[in-house]
């Protein structure tokens, strides 16, 4: 802090203690007002100045990276769920389809077998029980 | 009174293995499958869509099927827990036994039953009056893999099967049968 600097603090605060009212003001409270730092005075101050910018880009990334990721709808979510799990009814679906289809062609097919033999006699061979029945 | 609590302790812990059998959250068609032996993992599709998130998605479809959102404004719950890899499929086997002896003593009705030495497909349905009040699928592949499935609410399996249709899912509900009046009856096959 240079003199100048400190001459014109020093007479702006006795003005506004002035200001303030006729109550004696102890002489060491002016020392100790002046002591403490106004903010003006590091002259290092100017080596941020190049920071600074990068400084705001650093901190406008961080903020952009830590804004949440914008909300899934719910509705788009809910039914992607619900076609996932429709799409697991739909298999036990074709898994009782292909029972049924397996079932329904074992029934025709035994029944066609047995139909065959009993009217056509075809591949029948003598039985045992054959001549018990005639 | 303490003479009642201990015999109601014994009533309770005695009914615990077949606690599964109760109503998911109360609802009626609601099964909650608890515990499933012979799996230590977790799940590899766990879904739980509760009556608002079916809301979402009858808002979701309204556009492409306007009939939808009062269809699945129908169901109240949709529950499915789908496990890869089952350690144990002789315990799935035998869960799947106990639940299907369970919901039949809850008055659910099999309307498909697959039983093969590594497989089982059960299709069991409750029936509300004349609606369907719940639908539970239950599958053991013999590839190690285990679904279970449970719908609760009013079901109109035509259509539902309508918007799953539209969905491009398929009709879930066409290859049911006894559920959109297929002539063909109970599938139930017994190869055991």
């Amino acid at each position: 802090m240079d003199e100048t600097n400190e001459d014109e603090d020093t007479r702006r605060l006795r003005r506004e203690l002035r200001r303030l009212g006729h109550a004696p003001v102890p002489a060491g409270l002016l020392r100790r007002l002046l002591a403490i730092p106004s903010g003006r005075e590091p002259g290092w101050r100017w080596l941020l100045a190049p920071a600074v910018p990068a400084a705001v880009v650093a901190a406008a990334v961080v903020l952009v990276a830590r804004q949440p990721l914008p909300e899934e709808d719910p509705s788009v979510a809910a039914l992607q769920e619900f076609r996932v799990a429709m799409s697991y009814v739909q298999r036990g679906a074709t898994v009782t389809n292909e029972e049924i289809s397996n079932a329904i062609q074992t029934g025709l097919r035994e029944a066609y077998g047995i139909s065959r033999v009993s009217v056509l006699g075809e591949d029948r061979r003598p039985q045992q029980g054959d001549q018990d029945e005639n | 009174m303490k003479t009642r609590t201990v015999p109601l302790a014994i009533l309770l812990f005695s009914l615990a293995p077949f606690s599964f059998a109760q109503n998911a959250a109360g609802i009626s068609g609601g099964f909650d499958f608890g515990q499933i032996p012979g799996i230590s993992s977790r799940p590899s599709v766990e879904i739980n869509l509760n009556s608002q998130m079916l809301a979402f998605v009858g808002a979701a479809t309204r556009s492409s099927d306007p009939e939808a959102e009062d269809v699945l404004g129908g169901l109240e719950n949709i529950r499915v827990l789908v496990y890869d890899l089952v350690e144990e499929m002789s315990a799935v086997l035998e869960f799947i036994d106990e639940v299907s002896t369970a919901l039949e003593a809850d008055e659910w009705q099999r309307v498909v039953y697959v039983q093969e030495e590594t497989e089982r497909v059960s299709i069991y349905v409750k029936f509300n009056e004349a609606a369907i009040a719940g639908l539970t699928l239950l599958v053991a592949d013999g590839g190690g893999e285990a679904v279970f499935v449970n719908l609760a609410g009013n079901i109109d399996p035509a259509q539902l099967g309508g918007i799953t249709q539209a969905l491009g899912v398929g009709d879930v509900m066409g290859g049911i049968p006894d559920l959109t009046g297929g002539a063909i009856g109970n599938a139930a096959t017994d190869e055991e």
